[in-house]
């Protein structure tokens, strides 16, 4: 094995191939086991059409040697996603568009005689703002009569989440942090409320199918398996039912605390405009390749990036309803740069999965060219009792340029913060504050924003 | 496979779907009665076949 070719660690499960890393790029190892799949997916039409539609991401066939030769049947290069993202870091939305297509692929799939051989949420992924698989290796020759081997997949990994966060509480998506094959149906069947059961869809799709998981587990279950044929029509009724379902949840992103932020602010219009207006020159000036927006909210200041050529913005929040606005905001204007994502900064996501390789943490992922912070430091400071220079050493190692608001302890926000709890911050000032950030970064800029007590920081680490 | 489609989840979707597959059935049928007389027959089976209707899956 070349010395800079390293085997990637969340494709281990399915032995029909694997991805490696080589020079910076991502390659695919196709297994000579999958050869027989890879060839009819390639020359059936459904690998143009799935590409053609947006449901697949596109590869080229690569000449580069093997990363295991013995096993190897060919080398692919898809084309790069910019940024991997989870299924616990999405909105709602999100979720489900992700649900649809991956029903809409196994449709395509099934008219071209083929079959999704597993629906896991880690296969999709946001590439230029919509969800598409990513994993080549997905589908098989359909065999009239067989079932659907991922329909279990499928419900833990999407149904069951979309479910819990529609009807329960839209918090429950952060189970799919804990279990990483998806929400056991016993365990969303248990915390679905009553009033599920009367819903046609949740009842048999996941009442009944976690009761029939107990029921008939193996091996009486096993020796009927055998018997059961399913007809094509079946299989379609079954796709249809699941999209009709996931179609009809719902969630409405008006209870949560920050999707008002920006109306009880106490920023005039003006000002607000003036703060859009520094900060939007500031990232012009820089054009960066990558945006992290920290806090964003429902995205207004990462969108000042948008027509930065070639830039990816990832616009963070911890309240899924300015995310899940972020996205749908994102959509309707199609926006195609911008990655809303439910991160909380304070408990960002880790390292999951076999060996805390499977899955990244978020701050692994997460460095960029610049690192948006805008009024965001007093939740950290003291909210949170986050200390300055721990800020801005973390902060350091997101990003390379740090545009970043400071709100003193005159303003409104921070005064309702300590209304209610002893200032026990005495280094929180304007001076406390640049001290702490020029530890670690020069300071640039500062710009004060009229009208306000704040003041927007450019700090670099050169 | 590399999935375990697990016993009960097999049998599960195959009841649902033995039920489900019926609506399809009638609903092709009747997409077929529909189109008679008003659709050149080739085109018809071109839309029934490689059509995926927006409005099915679309959020």
């Amino acid at each position: 094995m070349n010395s800079t070719t390293e085997k990637l660690a969340p494709s281990f499960r399915d032995p029909s191939g694997f991805l490696f890393q080589r020079n910076d790029q991502i390659f695919r190892q196709v297994n000579s086991c999958y050869k027989d799949d890879y060839d009819l997916l390639m020359s059936c039409g459904l690998y143009e059409k799935l590409v053609q539609k947006q449901m697949l991401l596109p590869h080229q066939e690569s000449d580069v040697p093997a990363c295991v030769p013995d096993l190897a049947y060919k080398i692919i290069l898809p084309q790069k996603v910019n940024f991997i993202s989870y299924p616990y870091e999405w909105s709602f939305s999100q979720l489900k568009d992700a649900a649809l297509q991956t029903l809409r692929i196994q449709k395509t799939a099934l008219q071209s005689g083929m079959i999704l051989k597993d629906a896991s949420a880690y296969n999709i992924q946001f590439h230029h703002g919509s969800p598409i698989l990513i994993d080549t290796l997905s589908f098989t020759r359909y065999i009239e009569g067989q079932p659907w081997v991922a329909y279990r997949q499928f419900c833990q990994h999407f149904l069951a989440p979309l479910a819990l966060m529609s009807l329960a509480d839209i918090r429950l998506n952060k189970l799919l942090q804990i279990y990483i094959d998806g929400i056991p149906l016993d365990l969303a069947s248990k915390l679905l409320p009553r009033s599920s059961w009367t819903k046609g869809g949740i009842l048999t799709h996941i009442h009944m199918h976690a009761y029939a998981q107990k029921r008939y587990s193996a091996p009486t279950g096993a020796s009927a398996k055998k018997n059961i044929r399913m007809r094509k029509e079946a299989m379609m009724g079954l796709i249809e039912s699941l999209a009709r379902i996931v179609k009809k949840l719902t969630w409405k992103a008006s209870d949560t605390d920050w999707v008002n932020y920006y109306q009880e602010t106490n920023y005039s219009k003006e000002a607000f405009e003036q703060k859009k207006q520094i900060v939007y020159r500031l990232i012009q000036d820089l054009a960066p390749q990558s945006i992290l927006d920290l806090g964003a909210n429902t995205g207004e200041f990462s969108r000042l990036g948008k027509d930065i050529e070639d830039c990816q913005i990832i616009s963070t929040d911890i309240d899924p309803g300015a995310v899940e606005l972020n996205y749908l905001e994102s959509k309707k204007a199609k926006i195609k740069n911008i990655l809303p994502l439910l991160i909380d900064l304070a408990n960002p996501s880790p390292a999951i999965g076999w060996s805390n390789t499977e899955r990244q943490s978020f701050f692994r992922r997460a460095p960029v060219d610049l690192l948006l912070a805008l009024a965001l430091i007093h939740h950290l400071a003291i909210s949170n009792n986050v200390p300055l220079r721990d800020i801005a050493h973390t902060f350091a190692s997101l990003g390379k340029n740090l545009i970043i608001e400071f709100v003193p302890k005159e303003d409104s926000q921070v005064k309702k913060l300590l209304a209610s709890r002893q200032d026990i911050f005495k280094d929180y000032s304007i001076e406390g504050f640049v001290q702490a950030f020029t530890h670690d970064f020069t300071l640039q800029k500062q710009i004060p924003i009229p009208g306000t007590c704040r003041t927007i920081y450019w700090f670099s680490k050169e | 496979m590399y999935l375990d489609p697990g016993s009960g989840s097999v049998l599960l979707q195959t009841i649902l779907a033995g039920l489900l597959g019926i609506g399809v059935i009638v609903r092709i049928i009747w997409k077929k009665i529909t189109s008679l007389g008003t659709k050149n027959p080739i085109d018809s089976a071109e839309t029934e076949d490689d059509n995926i209707s927006p409005d099915e899956f679309d959020n």
